[in-house]
């Protein structure tokens, strides 16, 4: 009979659905089934690559939806649906733009734009980080652009998912006293839109770039302090500074677990669809 | 609406609390007592100034420039309007107040395709005050 066989996920109203939008109710399905924020431009359809976003709004009041080159000041979580992302200071904002690849991303500058969530992740403890950043060209004397989570101000601990200056992602951690856990691996390729993933299970931190697990570490240091904010922001360079963007962000999602390798990797595979990323597990 | 222009105004680092109390107003969003907060910049003297580089619309920039330049209240009068439309229970700052903002305040504006942030500090006199890095 026609339709048997056919379980109900993946079927909205009756419609069977494919290609991102089916990655993307899987991905939403993992992101609640876990307390997980996942934050990216949600369109109203997949379809128009114009149509109107649903979540993304250029004022903190959710009254005017961001278009192409205007700013940010609030983004809805699609997962959990409470860890709204916000930013209420015009100078501080991100711009929604177009990558090179043509893809939705937040565009920060280099000084101060972020975006703040209260995802309350506690980094003596499980967590999971995914995000979708297209990595940055290399530029003479800039050092790196990163995706940050939690406070900028020494000496509060830091995890972030970031491009060190050979370009390299890598995932650091900075504990109470301000000292670096950093875990790098080799990807020179600027311009390439990267899924990346930090997983901390008990002492155990993992690494995994484009769905391949990339580094494994056990470091002594831990963040000693509970954070209850996190930030989506661009590093500024080291050496430089100008009014260069950012790394394009295309999605990011925090959980205060970490997340069973099934819904992990349905995040990351739509995390991939999203932004133009290679993948492969 | 294209964010495509930027503005960039300068005061010295003791008046970032009046800074505060105009840039509340001068904000359409609810951060706007937090623009000078997080970019510094020194001038030829070593002094320290509070800077708020913010993207915006043509008519924002012109506007600014004129508020902040033109002897008319025009400051002012803003910053009562909008006190008094979204702030109606904080102290609205005073016409001194806003006098002496304008005369303490450097401000640069212009397409963003035209004018940096490093730019817009130089046409000011000041250099920017490098925040600090990862690592």
């Amino acid at each position: 009979m026609f339709g048997l066989g056919l379980g109900r996920m993946g079927r909205v109203g009756g419609r069977r659905l494919t290609g991102i939008a089916a990655l993307e109710a899987a991905a939403i399905a993992a992101a609640q089934r876990n307390g997980a924020m996942l934050l990216y431009p949600r369109p109203s359809n997949w379809i128009d690559p114009n149509a109107p976003l649903l979540n993304t709004f250029q004022h903190t009041d959710g009254a005017v939806p961001s278009s192409v080159d205007t700013l940010i000041g609030l983004m809805r979580d699609q997962g959990a649906g409470i860890y709204h992302a916000s930013q209420g200071t015009t100078a501080s904002k991100p711009f929604l733009r177009r990558a090179a690849n043509g893809r939705l991303c937040t565009a920060p500058d280099v000084t101060d734009d972020q975006l703040v969530f209260p995802v309350p992740i506690n980094f003596n403890n499980d967590y999971t980080l995914i995000a979708a950043v297209q990595q940055p060209a290399l530029v003479a004397g800039q050092v790196f652009a990163a995706l940050s989570f939690g406070s900028r101000a020494s000496p509060n601990p830091i995890v972030e998912l970031s491009f060190n200056s050979d370009g390299s992602p890598r995932f650091l951690t900075r504990d109470s006293a301000n000292s670096l856990v950093q875990t790098q691996v080799a990807k020179p390729a600027p311009g390439a839109a990267r899924v990346m993933s930090a997983t901390k299970s008990g002492e155990v931190r993992r690494l995994y770039v484009g769905g391949a697990i990339e580094a494994t570490s056990v470091p002594g240091q831990s963040a000693a302090t509970t954070l209850d904010m996190g930030a989506i922001n661009a590093r500024p360079a080291q050496d430089a500074y100008g009014n260069r963007l950012g790394a394009p962000i295309f999605l990011v999602c925090a959980a205060p677990v970490s997340l069973p390798d099934a819904d992990r990797i349905a995040i990351e595979r739509f995390a991939a669809a999203l932004s133009g990323a290679a993948y492969a597990v | 609406m294209p964010y495509d222009h930027r503005c960039t105004i300068a005061v010295p680092l003791a008046l970032l609390p009046l800074a505060a109390s105009i840039g509340r107003a001068m904000d359409p969003d609810i951060g706007g007592a937090a623009s000078f907060d997080t970019l510094r910049a020194t001038d030829s003297a070593g002094a320290v100034w509070a800077v708020c580089d913010t993207p915006c619309v043509a008519e924002f920039a012109a506007q600014a420039v004129a508020m902040l330049n033109s002897p008319p209240p025009l400051l002012l009068y803003a910053v009562r309007q909008d006190y008094a439309a979204r702030w109606p229970d904080l102290p609205v700052p005073s016409e001194s107040d806003c006098d002496e903002f304008r005369a303490a305040a450097r401000v640069q504006a212009g397409p963003q395709a035209e004018l940096t942030l490093s730019q817009a500090l130089g046409a000011m006199g000041l250099t920017l005050v490098q925040p600090e890095a990862a690592e």
